[in-house]
């Protein structure tokens, strides 16, 4: 972690099935953090409302002491510095070169866009 | 008689090739459209065209019929028993399939591109173009699916062109009538230049559907 997250009484339900009911966690920068669970027991839904990826029903998440910004253009600045590999990962069609640099090519400004061309891949 | 072959072959070329190029410019941008929202008014307009998507050619050359003919609406444009009319017809029966593969295609490789792109700091513009760029391999096959339906579709064009000879008889409709009138060498012919046809275009297709392949 490069950034503070603090997450208060997490909570989130799939059609009336109650996954996540009141988490709380407080992370630091730089603190390796574990989540232990069994299948099923919401580990990845966590993992996935701390990474935007699934809106809670409630609770809050602050990263370095704030709630994520409404503004567009802030979140995704926000949501750039948050990294998830999921567990069966997606490669894209194209080169390995490609796959690896999506995520710079994603950050980067346009006029330095493109997969790199001297990477050896 | 293989003048008349040449022309009714460039003529079937013409309107399938036409319909399938007019269905695709419709289909494939509302088709990636509905398939990367899942809102409800979507959804329901993907039910309709999935319900379009089995449309009976010989209902959709009614429809055209009806529409083109002297007395009805669009009568007044002059189109019944043209080439124009029969493209007509034929994009009405291409579009909902192509529309309805690209919607399933898109959809499909939308959930599975949205979240590793996601994650990995694609903005709404970039998530677009990656689907799109991981939808493009099936998409081409919409259109080669929709390309064979037309290349091989009798009903519409025989009810909207009329099978006039050397005006509007393409290779379905004069197999049909030689079939009739016991041509059946001539019959054959067509049929084979049909199957030629439609492989040769296939091929090109699968050539084109290779090279947006890694």
């Amino acid at each position: 972690m490069t950034m503070s997250l603090e997450v208060g009484g997490l909570a989130k339900s799939f059609g009336g099935r109650e996954v996540l009911r009141g988490i709380d966690a407080r992370l630091s920068p730089g603190e390796i953090f574990s989540i232990v669970g069994p299948s099923g027991a919401g580990k990845t839904t966590f993992l996935r409302c701390v990474g935007f990826l699934t809106t809670p029903d409630g609770g809050s998440v602050r990263y370095d002491g704030a709630v994520a910004p409404a503004d567009p253009p802030a979140l995704l600045t926000l949501r750039r510095r948050i990294g998830m590999v999921a567990q069966n990962p997606f490669l894209f069609r194209g080169t390995v070169a490609f796959n690896v640099s999506y995520g710079l090519m994603s950050m980067a400004p346009p006029s330095t866009s493109g997969p790199p061309r001297r990477s050896g891949l | 008689m293989a003048g008349d072959i040449v022309g009714i072959t460039l003529l079937s070329l013409l309107i399938s090739g036409t319909s399938t190029l007019v269905a695709t410019l419709v289909a494939v941008p509302l088709g990636t459209f509905l398939g990367l929202r899942e809102i409800g008014s979507a959804r329901l307009l993907r039910t309709i065209l999935f319900t379009l998507y089995g449309l009976p050619p010989v209902l959709a050359g009614l429809l055209v019929y009806l529409l083109l003919s002297r007395p009805g609406p669009l009568g007044f444009l002059g189109l019944i028993y043209t080439p124009l009319g029969m493209v007509f017809a034929q994009t009405l029966v291409v579009t909902p399939i192509i529309l309805g593969i690209t919607t399933s295609v898109v959809a499909s490789v939308e959930r599975r591109v949205k979240e590793t792109a996601f994650v990995l700091g694609a903005d709404a513009r970039q998530l677009q173009v990656t689907v799109i760029k991981e939808a493009a391999a099936g998409v081409l096959t919409a259109v080669m699916v929709g390309f064979g339906r037309a290349i091989s579709e009798v009903g519409a064009v025989f009810i909207v062109g009329g099978h006039i000879e050397g005006k509007t008889q393409v290779l379905t409709t004069t197999i049909i009538t030689d079939i009739q009138q016991a041509q059946n060498e001539h019959a054959v012919a067509l049929g084979v230049i049909l199957l030629v046809l439609g492989g040769l275009v296939y091929y090109l297709l699968y050539r084109l559907q290779e090279r947006t392949l890694p």
